[in-house]
């Protein structure tokens, strides 16, 4: 049998032609286009849970384009919401051929009536605890219009994925997952509700073996571990990141700015080729903060931000730091604020995004009760395109905004003073060889 | 171009070879981008086939300004496309 699993085309940029053109003529910050434009790990994953009679056809609609004439028993497509558009012309087309087609990922847990309107079946939640029934069900010819993922996945059980099946030249960087789950329920993130707030991990050998295998495939090799933040459970970090020195890879992890409170961790990291940190600060302004998470975990931390930032660069690992632009409590004076923030602190890289209400969230019911989402189309939801009204600025002013604050952090003035900065820091490292040659 | 006519190691090197230079340079770069040093050849493109970027490319001038003792403009560093438009530049400085 022979399946088809789709990737659909998405916008990783936003839609905005001005903000494009910037974009795609700046070589630092495109590279944000790859960092992000990884396959989905889900697909990879069912596709290990699957024995070598089934043909396995990979397709990244980034990359190449799909020939709907191509016979495959069935199609599964993962999509995120600004992909979600063209995930259901996509099932159209095969389904107008006969073809079943089954979705799943984020969009379409969040919203599985629907997607179910566009295919056949819908998956709800992580994919291994129902992909198995799926294949039952669909060589039994009797596929149900929703499987619920009702337990959270044994991540120690979970496969390894299906990395060889990759076209390895489309990717310059390879996601790894090591762990899921997140205690912090942020208003605006959807990632929470698939995953939920119990943290799981894998098993030190599993991502080695993981590890090995991309490694074995890549040549240079980058790894972005997939995690929204890997290193909540110290000790398991700590253990991993010893585990991941001798094997010699550069690696960028997602994590928060408490990470600065363990000089142990962060040696490590040096050691094990950890070279950036995506570290998510989401605003500078208190209210903000408090607004995002009750519990005020993010906000504790607000005023120790530029000492935690020059803890973390002193090891030599650069920070990207992601923000979030449009909350309530921002107005006109927050563009210019962010800017001397990012460049004031030598952030090496920075993504800012636009408050995006994706639904599922608490931030999309709030937006929806105080009637301030705009009609737009599921592919204007890229992060980098406003479909709210905010609150203290026009629509216009904000996604204006945004772009002002990447021309001038990504300035060539910014750029040097950057350069000069970690190349002091290097100047009084030793070399990084010494432990492992 | 800035040059550290006080650093002892540059004097040092002026009297070596160019094949001597480029070993060291070699040697920082295998180090830094943690690759063997038998990959490492004169036409390669720095970035597509050893994967160095922005931060590595930091850090291995950093490290090629300690080794050479000589302050290279990080703009003019940024244009090296191969293994041999770094050893012509480092050999400039030197």
């Amino acid at each position: 049998m022979k399946f088809a699993f789709i990737s659909p085309k998405g916008s990783f940029l936003s839609n905005n032609p001005e903000f494009r053109s910037f974009w795609e003529s700046e070589p630092e910050i495109a590279g944000h286009r790859y960092f992000w434009s990884g396959f989905s790990l889900g697909l990879l994953t069912i596709a290990a849970l699957l024995s070598n009679k089934f043909k396995i056809k990979l397709i990244d609609e980034n990359f190449e384009e799909i020939n709907f004439n191509e016979d495959f028993d069935l199609v599964a497509i993962s999509t995120m919401t600004q992909q979600t558009d063209r995930a259901y012309q996509i099932a159209k087309e095969f389904r107008v051929r006969k073809t079943k087609v089954v979705i799943g990922g984020i969009h379409p847990t969040l919203l599985p009536s629907e997607a179910k309107k566009n295919v056949d079946s819908v998956f709800i939640g992580e994919g291994e605890n129902i992909w198995p029934k799926f294949i039952k069900d669909f060589l039994s010819g009797d596929i149900q219009p929703f499987y619920n993922s009702n337990t959270l996945v044994n991540l120690t059980k979970s496969p390894i994925p299906r990395f060889d099946l990759l076209n390895s030249k489309y990717y310059k960087m390879v996601w790894i997952q090591t762990t899921r789950g997140c205690p912090i329920d942020c208003e605006f993130c959807s990632a929470s509700k698939i995953f939920g707030p119990k943290f799981r991990h894998k098993s030190i050998k599993q991502v080695i073996a993981e590890i090995k295998l991309v490694k074995s495939i890549w040549k240079p090799l980058h790894i972005n571990f997939a995690d929204d933040n890997m290193f909540i459970d110290r000790r398991f970090a700590e253990e991993l990141v010893k585990a991941i020195i001798p094997l010699k890879i550069w690696f960028t992890a997602q994590t928060d700015i408490s990470i600065a409170n363990n000089d142990y961790l962060l040696s490590l990291l040096r050691k094990a080729g950890c070279e950036r940190l995506f570290i998510g600060f989401e605003s500078l302004t208190k209210k903000n903060l408090q607004n995002i998470d009750h519990r005020g975990w993010k906000c504790k931390y607000l005023d120790n931000y530029p000492l935690a930032i020059q803890k973390i660069q002193s090891y030599g690992i650069g920070i990207m730091g992601a923000f979030i632009i449009g909350f309530d409590g921002d107005d006109l004076s927050s563009f210019d604020r962010l800017s001397n923030f990012i460049i004031e602190n030598n952030l090496f890289g920075a993504q800012i995004t636009i408050l995006t209400p994706t639904p599922g969230t608490r931030l999309r019911d709030r937006m929806m009760k105080e009637g301030r989402i705009l009609p737009n189309s599921w592919n204007n939801y890229t992060g980098f395109d406003v479909n709210f009204i905010p609150k203290k600025m026009s629509p216009k002013e904000l996604q204006s905004g945004l772009l002002k604050i990447y021309k001038r952090i990504y300035s060539s003035e910014v750029r040097t003073k950057k350069v000069e900065f970690f190349k002091n820091i290097y100047l009084r490292m030793p070399l990084r060889d010494k432990s492992y040659n | 171009m800035k040059k550290s006519k006080k650093n002892l190691r540059t004097r040092n090197f002026k009297k070596r070879d160019f094949d001597k230079i480029k070993e060291e340079i070699n040697s920082i770069i295998a180090k830094v981008a943690k690759v063997d040093r038998s990959e490492i050849k004169e036409d390669i493109n720095i970035r597509d086939r050893l994967g160095i970027e922005s931060l590595h490319a930091i850090e291995i001038l950093a490290a090629i300004e300690t080794k050479f003792g000589i302050t290279i403009d990080p703009a003019k560093a940024f244009e090296a496309v191969t293994i041999k438009d770094l050893y012509e530049l480092v050999k400039s400085y030197i």
